[in-house]
Formats: structure tokens, C-alpha cells, sequence
């Protein structure tokens, strides 16, 4: 008896191979060359995978209820085949993944709040002064407000001011202006040293002190451990260093910060610009922050901040109120970006979804060849469970596992990818907090199970209305192979337009060449994998049937017989074409991103998009030729 | 080939087949297919995709028995069986295709 599957599974390989034998030696009794015998015993006998499958199926399911045992198969199965199974992985994980990074940016733009302790408590206020079309969003208080809102609110336990502060595109030290409690109030601890107090932010007596992040002591500093008392020179002003924040804390910024010193030192350094502050006007800009008392919700601080604002502006002749929102990275940039960011975000998700659907093309169409390839094991299964169902059972289940492993690999992508880009590509080092957590989490899941259905119904559908599987890959090849290179032609036109139309300035335009690489390298990764895909699905219908040999062109039928006996290995072959061209596009990426080069160079990036949609259209090509099985083939047993 | 080509047989017929391929004595694999083509005039060709799992599933369920023995042409070969159990099982199935045939006879004349 046979202890182990693996056991079984070799004894059922050697009656098989018997099998072939025996049949070689009847045909060629019967008067067939040994060549034609051979042959002849390959197309009756078909796929010995098939046999081996449906048979690891009656080992696995006795002890199992149905649900489990098609988890089972459907696992065992996807395991025998880890060419396919990858090339599923990888296209689902790069669309998910795609999807997703576009979700985190905009995660940890607008809902995420930054990394300190109780993020969700702290708020940044407005002024709403009412215009003419309705309530209008303008940052502006002035010092003696913050005073009054610091010394006099019951909602907030603390309240800060900031100053924003642009990247001026330079490696100068340009510490942010924050008000003496801003530490204390976004709760940061100091590695060394101390944070500042309100001695260090007195406007009659400004102190010229630091606080630097812990990434510039330990880079720009080497670590050293007399930092605290050291003198740094901003805009050529003495300043010295009083404390290191700990690691974790980068800033409140979109850009990560390397230091701050107090509001009141800025005349030292800006003399113009600070002088407004202390100016009791409409147009003065102090951006306030502040962390409510534990309980109490942001319309009641609003309320009472409202109250505060007008009792003390009698002489105003507008009538202000506050307006209270969660303190994150959109709204720390101030209001004009949160409301140009949705917009941009909503292209962004349009394009990521344009990459889903083309990767979901793409699984439907690997999932069709295979299952192809399969017919034998699905007209076996008929015999003990009868209907249709149990084939769309497992198609369904099938697409369900494959989206349930491309989550982890996809998840990757969304945490890695996004801050790798904007570093290599954008050349700025971000504050944004880019962690998974349990939003990006739910989108990916939601976004695997959505393309599960995605990938596996349309096919299901085809089968449950009676379709044979070859019919149902003719019939839906060419609708696949349309939305794959409208998809992949879409973004490569979508690609070269913002390579073109984005404005130099800030890194943006080599950001945007990067992105459009990077979708190029995309698109042609998942064209190669369709192309190996179809190829292999040539190979298959040569291999399993007979009648295959007419309807196909001269010159197909030589690949397909030339590929016959490597039908395994056909779409490994396609996948590292596929790699090589990936490896190919990441040296000219960085060959177009030239670092030390002004700008990246538009023309050449253009160039290989044209490239890559042609190699697209191409890899694309072999799909259109696959045509309906024909019938006619010997009665088979069922 | 499309669906209507293929002949479709009741579930379950092939283990009651392959049961009676048996009953006269000792097979491998592909003697019992070997001989239902022909006893069936070239009529049922079974694949091995479907024989050899339904082989497993008699093995599993104790209705035969598999020992490695040589073949008529001295190679390796795995023979089955029929247990005592697989008679009663063969017994059992003969009778209820046998009601199943009938019945269907009726309606087919009577419709």
C-alpha cells in the first residue's frame, strides 16, 4: 500500500506511462510507423496532467466536506502549475499593487494623521470669512489671537502655530517656524537635548536656537555627540542646536523636515515676511494646529474657538468663524492643495483602474488556456457531481486563491513603492506616513476580491450557458485582447501626454517620466505574459486535438508543433521574455532619469513609450489568432 | 469538439464498468479499457484521465485490490483485483442500472 501521496502519485505515473506503451505497441501492430504511433497515442491519450490531477482529487477529498475539498483542489492544483500560478501572481499583484500605492498616497495625503501619539486629536483651524458665493476657507490668524485661544479655550489642550515651508530646492539648511509648545503639543518626545520653551519665543527677545530631526544629526551631522550647543548657520545667522527629535517623528510637512526654530527667531533670518505677523490684519498668515481635550468633538471647539474669535475682534468689520478639520498632511499645505489634490487623485484612480482592468484581462485570459487544458479533468468530475456548476465552482474558487495570494506581494508594492519613486525619481524624501494600516489594508482585499470576480465570472458565465471552454476562449479572446491593448495603448498615450505637460520644477517632471516608464514596463510584462499565454494555448490545442492542425495557419501550426512537447515550459520561456524586457526598461529608466542631467530627457522617454506600445501591439498579436475548436473528434468516454 | 459530440453516460456508470471488467479476473489499466472497447464494440472509448481516478476512488473504497505484476509482454504492471466487497457492490449496481434501464425503456415506448 502506498504511505505517502507523492508514493501514489509516482505509481500512477508508471501505469500511465504502461498505458502509452501498450497503446504505441497496438498501433503499431495495427501498421502505423513507430513515429505516427507515437504520435497517435499522444492525441488520444491527451494531457497525463489531467489524469493525475482528477486523481489527486480522490485522494485529498475523502476526509473533507465539499467547500474544503474544492479549497484543497483548487490549492494542489495551482500548485502543480507555479508558471501559471505566477504569471497570474505577478499580473494581479502589479494591478492591485498599482491601485493601492494610488490609495496610500492619497491615505496618508488626507486621512492619515501624522506619527505621534493620538493622531486623530489634533486639528488645524481656519478662518471662514463669508464671501459673496458662500463660506471661504483663509488661514489666517494673527498673534494675539493664538494668545487669546491659548490662555482662554476649555476644548483644546494646546494650540501651536507653524509656518509652512517650501522646499527651496536647494541641500541649505531651512529649519520650519513653529511656535515654543509645538513639540509638546504634537507629543514628541526629544532624543537629546530639550524642546524649546516659551523663553525661546518671546518677539521682544528672539533666541537664534534649533531643533534638528534625528536624520540630519546622524547625516548631516555624522551622529556627533556634542551636537547639543553646536552652531549651525541659516541663511548665513549663528544658530545653536538645543535639541534631536526622536526617530520616528519626520516633520509635519509633505517634504521631511530636517529643523525647526522658534516663530520669533524668524525675523532674524526673514525680517519681510515675519514682519506681518504682528499686523492686525485681514491678510496676516498664522497657520494654527492645535490638540483637542480628550471628549470633546471638533464642532464643539469649533463653537467655542468661534466665540473666542469674535469677542475679541470687535473692531473687525467681518464677521470670522473658526473652522476646526483633522490635522493632516493636506491640510497642514493649506486649503488650495487639499482642493486641487482630489481632483488629481481622481485621474490617478482612473489610470490605476485602467492598469486593474488590463491585469484582470489579462488573468482571465491565462485562466482560459489552462482551463483549456484541463478539459479532461472537468469531464471526469461530471461523473460524480453532475452539473455545470461544479466547473464554475471551481473556476470561482480558483480566481479566489489566486487574488488571495497576489494580497501579500500587492500590499508590497503599495508600502514600498510610492516613497521609493518619489526618492529615486522625484529626488525628495517625504514625511507622509506610508505604513500599511487597516484602510490600505481593506482597499487591497476589497480590490483583490473585486478582481476575482472580475477574472473569474466572465469565463464562469461562458460555461454555465452550456459553452464548451474552447468555445468560450474564441469567443472571449478577441473581446480580451481588445481591452488589453486599448488599456495598454490608453496608458502609454496617458504616459508620453504627462511626461509632455507636466511642468518642470521640483522634481515633478522627473516623477512623471518615471511613472510613464514604469506603466510602459507594466504594460509590456503582462502583453509578454498573454502572448506566452496563447502560444502555450497553441501548443495545447495541437497536443489534444487532432482536428486543431486544419484551422490553423502554416506557420503557426509548425510553432505549435515545435512547442507541442514543451507545452510547460512555453509560458516559463514568455515570462522571461518578459523579465528581460522589464530589466531592459529599468536601464534605460535610469538612463532617462540621468541624475546629474538638468531635467530628464522628454525626447528619448517619448521614444520608448512609442517602443514599448509597438512591442505591446505585437506581444498582443498572437492572441487574435487562435479560432474556434472544430468539432468532429472520436466519441470520447463519459 | 463541441458538447453535443460527446456521448454522456448516467453517473456512476464507468465504477459499475470497470467493476465488471473485472468479475472475470484480473487487469492492469489498460486491459480494462483495452476490453470495454472492444466488448462494446468500439463503442465506449475510455480515457485514462477518467479510468485511472476512477480506479483510485474502487482502490479507496476497498471494492478492488492492486498488486504489481508482469504483463503479457514482461513489463511492470499494477493488476487489479475484485474484493469481496466489490462483488456485492458490483451485485448491487448491476440491479440498480438494470431497474434505472427499465425505466427509462417505459417511458421511451409509452411517450
Amino acid at each position: 500500500m502506498h504511505c505517502t501521496r507523492r508514493a501514489r502519485a509516482a505509481a500512477l505515473r508508471e501505469e500511465l506511462t504502461l498505458h502509452r506503451t501498450q497503446l504505441i505497441d497496438a498501433l503499431q501492430q495495427r501498421g502505423l510507423s513507430p513515429r505516427d504511433a507515437a504520435c497517435e497515442a499522444a492525441l488520444r491519450m491527451g494531457d497525463e496532467t489531467a489524469a493525475l490531477e482528477a486523481a489527486h482529487r480522490v485522494w485529498s477529498l475523502r476526509s473533507l466536506d465539499s467547500f474544503w475539498q474544492d479549497v484543497v483542489v483548487a490549492m494542489a492544483s495551482l500548485r502543480r502549475h507555479p508558471v501559471f500560478t505566477s504569471a497570474v501572481i505577478i499580473a494581479l499583484a502589479g494591478g492591485i499593487g498599482v491601485s493601492t500605492s494610488a490609495f496610500a498616497v492619497y491615505n496618508a495625503l488626507t486621512l492619515r494623521g501624522w506619527n505621534v501619539p493620538s493622531p486623530e486629536r489634533l486639528v488645524s483651524l481656519y478662518v471662514a470669512v463669508p464671501g459673496g458665493n458662500g463660506s471661504k476657507r483663509d488661514a489666517g490668524f494673527t498673534r494675539q489671537e493664538l494668545d487669546r485661544f491659548a490662555r482662554q479655550s476649555r476644548t483644546l489642550e494646546g494650540v501651536f502655530a507653524y509656518e509652512r515651508r517650501r522646499p527651496d530646492g536647494t541641500r541649505r539648511l531651512n529649519p520650519a517656524p513653529v511656535s515654543a509648545n509645538y513639540f509638546e503639543v504634537m507629543g514628541v518626545r526629544m532624543a537629546r537635548g530639550r524642546a524649546f520653551r516659551a523663553a525661546d519665543d518671546r518677539p521682544e527677545a528672539p533666541r537664534a536656537v534649533l531643533v534638528v530631526s534625528d536624520a540630519f544629526w546622524r547625516d548631516q551631522m555624522h551622529g556627533a555627540p556634542d551636537a547639543i550647543g553646536a552652531t549651525l548657520l541659516v541663511r548665513d545667522v549663528p544658530f545653536t542646536v538645543i535639541g534631536i527629535t526622536s526617530p520616528e517623528f519626520l516633520g509635519t510637512d509633505l517634504v521631511r523636515l530636517d529643523a525647526w526654530m522658534p516663530l520669533a527667531a524668524m525675523p532674524l533670518v526673514l525680517p519681510n515676511v515675519a514682519r506681518s505677523h504682528h499686523m492686525p490684519t485681514e491678510a496676516c498668515c498664522l497657520h494654527l494646529a492645535a490638540r483637542l481635550a480628550s471628549g470633546v468633538s471638533s464642532h464643539e471647539a469649533a463653537a467655542e474657538l468661534s466665540d473666542l474669535l469674535i469677542a475679541g475682534s470687535a473692531s473687525r468689520a467681518v464677521q470670522r468663524s473658526v473652522l476646526v478639520a483633522p490635522y493632516t498632511m493636506v491640510h497642514s499645505s493649506g486649503p488650495t492643495v487639499s482642493r486641487e489634490v482630489i481632483p488629481a487623485f481622481l485621474v490617478l484612480a482612473g489610470v490605476s483602474m485602467l492598469v486593474l482592468t488590463l491585469a484582470c484581462a489579462n488573468a482571465a485570459s491565462l485562466m482560459l488556456t489552462r482551463a483549456l487544458a484541463r478539459r479532461e479533468h472537468v469531464r471526469t468530475q461530471r461523473l460524480g457531481a453532475t452539473t455545470t456548476d461544479l466547473r464554475v465552482r471551481q473556476f470561482l474558487l480558483e480566481s479566489l486563491s489566486l487574488a488571495v495570494l497576489a494580497i501579500a506581494p500587492a500590499l508590497a508594492i503599495a508600502v514600498w513603492s510610492p516613497p521609493w519613486l518619489l526618492r529615486h525619481a522625484a529626488g525628495v524624501q517625504l514625511a507622509l506616513p506610508f505604513s500599511p494600516d487597516s484602510r490600505t489594508l481593506l482597499v487591497t482585499v476589497a480590490l483583490a476580491l473585486l478582481s476575482a470576480v472580475c477574472f473569474g465570472v466572465a469565463p464562469a458565465l461562458h460555461l454555465t450557458r452550456g459553452r464548451e471552454l474552447a468555445a468560450a476562449r474564441s469567443r472571449l479572446s478577441p473581446q480580451l485582447v481588445g481591452l488589453q491593448v486599448l488599456c495598454s495603448l490608453t496608458l502609454l498615450v496617458l504616459s508620453a501626454l504627462f511626461v509632455v505637460g507636466v511642468p518642470d520644477g521640483w522634481g515633478a517632471q522627473r516623477l512623471a517620466t518615471a511613472m510613464a516608464v514604469l506603466v510602459a514596463l507594466f504594460a509590456l510584462l503582462l502583453a509578454s505574459t498573454s502572448a506566452c499565454g496563447a502560444v502555450s494555448y497553441g501548443a495545447q490545442l495541437c497536443a489534444a486535438d487532432g482536428g486543431v492542425r486544419r484551422e490553423y495557419g502554416a506557420s503557426m501550426r509548425r510553432v505549435s508543433r515545435l512547442l507541442g512537447s514543451w507545452r510547460r515550459h512555453t509560458m516559463l520561456l514568455g515570462l522571461c521574455g518578459g523579465a528581460a524586457a522589464a530589466a531592459a526598461s529599468v536601464v534605460l529608466l535610469r538612463h532617462s532619469l540621468d541624475l546629474s542631467a538638468p531635467s530628464p530627457r522628454s525626447r528619448e522617454t517619448i521614444g520608448l513609450l512609442a517602443l514599448s506600445a509597438l512591442a505591446t501591439l505585437a506581444m498582443s498579436l498572437p492572441l487574435c489568432r487562435t479560432r474556434r475548436v472544430p468539432g468532429g473528434a472520436p466519441p470520447v468516454f463519459e | 469538439m463541441s458538447h453535443r459530440d460527446t456521448l454522456t453516460l448516467l453517473p456512476g456508470t464507468l465504477d459499475l464498468l470497470v467493476l465488471k471488467a473485472l468479475a472475470h479476473g484480473r487487469k492492469h489499466g489498460y486491459g480494462i479499457a483495452e476490453y470495454l472497447q472492444q466488448i462494446s464494440n468500439e463503442v465506449l472509448h475510455v480515457g485514462e484521465s477518467s479510468l485511472y481516478p476512477a480506479l483510485q476512488r474502487l482502490l479507496l473504497d476497498g471494492f478492488v485490490q492492486a498488486e504489481w505484476g508482469t504483463s503479457e509482454n514482461n513489463r511492470r504492471a499494477r493488476f487489479y483485483t475484485l474484493t469481496a466487497a466489490g462483488r456485492r457492490q458490483l451485485a448491487h449496481e448491476e440491479s440498480a442500472f438494470e431497474r434505472m434501464v427499465q425505466a427509462i425503456q417505459l417511458v421511451l415506448a409509452n411517450a
